[in-house]
């Protein structure tokens, strides 16, 4: 398990990751493996897209961890809270494997990982009749203003406006 | 009977449109009897009940028309790699929704909807659209409004999402996002619908203008038993015909809120055991890229069937199935000497059957006996559409 979560952070951001607890994942191999069976075939096997006109997720989803609000955003992406990972713990862990693993090093200080009971409470509320381009433009400007998100977290990756 | 298509012949250029006229010199009559042919500009008839629209299939560009009557072909709609073709019902234009780059395969990105008369084939003009991520080949990703004044086209860009295109005015409208929703139905009167991963059907209504988007209840398990995206719409009923990988039949009366029937099982209608999502239990299941057609007037849905097990859907037909939606049964089946991938049925009173495979071998059925029509190779190997019921 160790193994995986080292190699999965070192296609991330080459840095050492916490031990795994802290991430919220008692099954590390198991998220990984769900995040490349069920989100890596568009956003990337590392999490790395650009320059495909998707969201970049390395080192940029964690950000998302900010507040309530932003977190939330993720968990109620339809994709994410229709998932066909149908356990609420085991979904739970393949965000935190998103947003810890993926995300490194760029997370918010005092993030805390999702839980079955955030997932729970998301799945119900999926975003699935509004305009999700604002509503992740909205979440942005959270992330940059009470965390510090750089403004580049607005694109889909690094560099697309000057593209 | 044999026929060939324009492909096998070498020939790329859509038959409507001949090369201008080369002068020949005045000659004595040739010895051997031949005659110089004069090339000349021909137009063709609009849609007609027993015509076919034949993609030519993955990486080819052009949708060839079938008169499924005589097997001959009768002309190519330019649609590109990537694109969607929709006719418009009044039988004056086809449309093909398309991503191209001004260089082949890099430069600019340019995405439109590009009218053609019907009777030439030739360019009208194009409604530039904004850049999506690219969708293909599926019928359900370009509909028309009944009355041929709106297009609706699926964007994934990369929120689910419709482009609105106005058909007279030739203008883009609006984009209207519908996260997590895919697979357009036509909803005349309200605007359109679509099948969503939380196992609603999404209502857009007034998507010309402020598009309020309304689900229904859940009524089927997108990740357990999902519906195939190539589903059928009787335009007389209002009424979308929904299949499931296991065989259930749903059907929804479309409007406002629409009304989704309880399903019920396309093998149980045939005499056999309902088909389940359980590993190793074998049985026929409907499978194929294309594999439901639906006759309107008859009230007849024509199916690709294979002996399988769930999750098989991807294979091609060994049979068809013909079901009564209505009365609940399977009345006739109608054994393939080859596999088929798509499935299409004309609309007229005489109905006809469009098959082809992977290989692009296309056959022509009676609908009504099964009797083999007519064999075309090279017929084209993709999505097939038939003219609407005109």
């Amino acid at each position: 398990m160790a193994t995986a979560l080292l190699t999965a952070a070192g296609y991330a951001g080459g840095t050492t990751p916490l031990a795994h607890p802290a991430f919220g994942m008692r099954d590390p191999a198991l998220a990984r493996s769900d995040y490349i069976e069920n989100c890596g075939g568009c956003h990337g096997v590392t999490g790395s897209t650009a320059p495909a006109l998707v969201p970049e997720l390395r080192g940029r989803v964690g950000w998302f961890l900010c507040t309530p609000e932003t977190r939330d955003y993720l968990l109620r992406l339809p994709n994410v809270a229709h998932s066909r990972v149908r356990d609420d713990a085991q979904l739970a862990e393949l965000m935190n494997y998103v947003v810890y693993v993926i995300g490194q090093p760029n997370i918010p200080v005092k993030a805390q990982p999702f839980t079955a009971e955030d997932v729970a409470r998301a799945r119900p509320r999926a975003l699935s009749s509004v305009n999700l381009t604002r509503e992740r433009a909205r979440n942005v400007a959270i992330a940059m203003k009470r965390c510090g998100a750089p403004a580049s977290l607005r694109d889909f990756y690094d560099g697309q406006t000057a593209r | 009977m044999k026929s060939f298509s324009i492909w096998q012949r070498g020939m790329v250029a859509a038959l409507a449109v001949g090369v201008a006229a080369i002068g020949f010199p005045a000659q004595a009559t040739d010895p051997h009897g031949l005659e110089p042919e004069e090339s000349d500009i021909v137009t063709i008839e609009t849609p007609k009940p027993d015509w076919f629209y034949v993609r030519a299939g993955w990486g080819i560009d052009g949708t060839a028309i079938y008169d499924g009557r005589s097997g001959k072909m009768i002309g190519i709609v330019n649609s590109s790699q990537l694109s969607d073709m929709a006719i418009d019902p009044a039988g004056r234009f086809y449309y093909v929704s398309e991503s191209i780059w001004s260089k082949g395969n890099r430069g600019a990105r340019q995405d439109m909807v590009t009218v053609y008369d019907s009777k030439t084939l030739k360019l009208l003009t194009e409604i530039t659209i904004p850049d999506r991520i690219l969708v293909d080949e599926r019928k359900q990703n370009f509909i028309l409004s009944d009355d041929g004044k709106w297009g609706y086209v699926y964007s994934f860009s990369p929120a689910s999402a419709v482009n609105v295109v106005d058909l007279t005015k030739r203008k883009f409208v609006q984009a209207i996002e519908l996260p997590g929703c895919a697979a357009l139905i036509p909803n005349p009167g309200v605007g359109f619908s679509a099948l969503c991963s939380d196992g609603t059907m999404a209502t857009v209504a007034a998507p010309t203008g402020k598009a309020e988007i309304t689900h229904s209840a859940p009524f089927f398990a997108a990740s357990d038993d999902p519906i195939f995206e190539n589903f059928a719409y009787d335009p007389a009923k209002n009424m979308a015909v929904f299949l499931t990988y296991t065989g259930l039949v749903y059907t929804a009366k479309m409007g406002a809120a629409p009304t989704i029937s309880q399903p019920y099982s396309l093998q149980e209608a045939a005499g056999y055991a309902p088909a389940t999502t359980k590993p190793l239990s074998v049985g026929w299941y409907p499978g194929s890229r294309q594999p439901t057609a639906y006759h309107a007037a008859s009230g007849e849905l024509f199916i690709l069937m294979h002996m399988g097990e769930y999750w098989s859907h991807k294979a091609f037909g060994d049979e068809i199935w013909v079901l009564d939606v209505a009365s609940r049964k399977v009345v006739r089946r109608i054994a393939l000497k080859e596999p088929a991938a798509h499935i299409e049925v004309s609309q007229g009173a005489d109905p006809l059957i469009f098959l082809n495979d992977e290989k692009s071998a296309g056959l022509i059925l009676d609908a009504k006996t099964g009797e083999e029509k007519h064999r075309i190779e090279m017929a084209g190997a993709g999505v097939i559409s038939a003219a609407p019921g005109l």
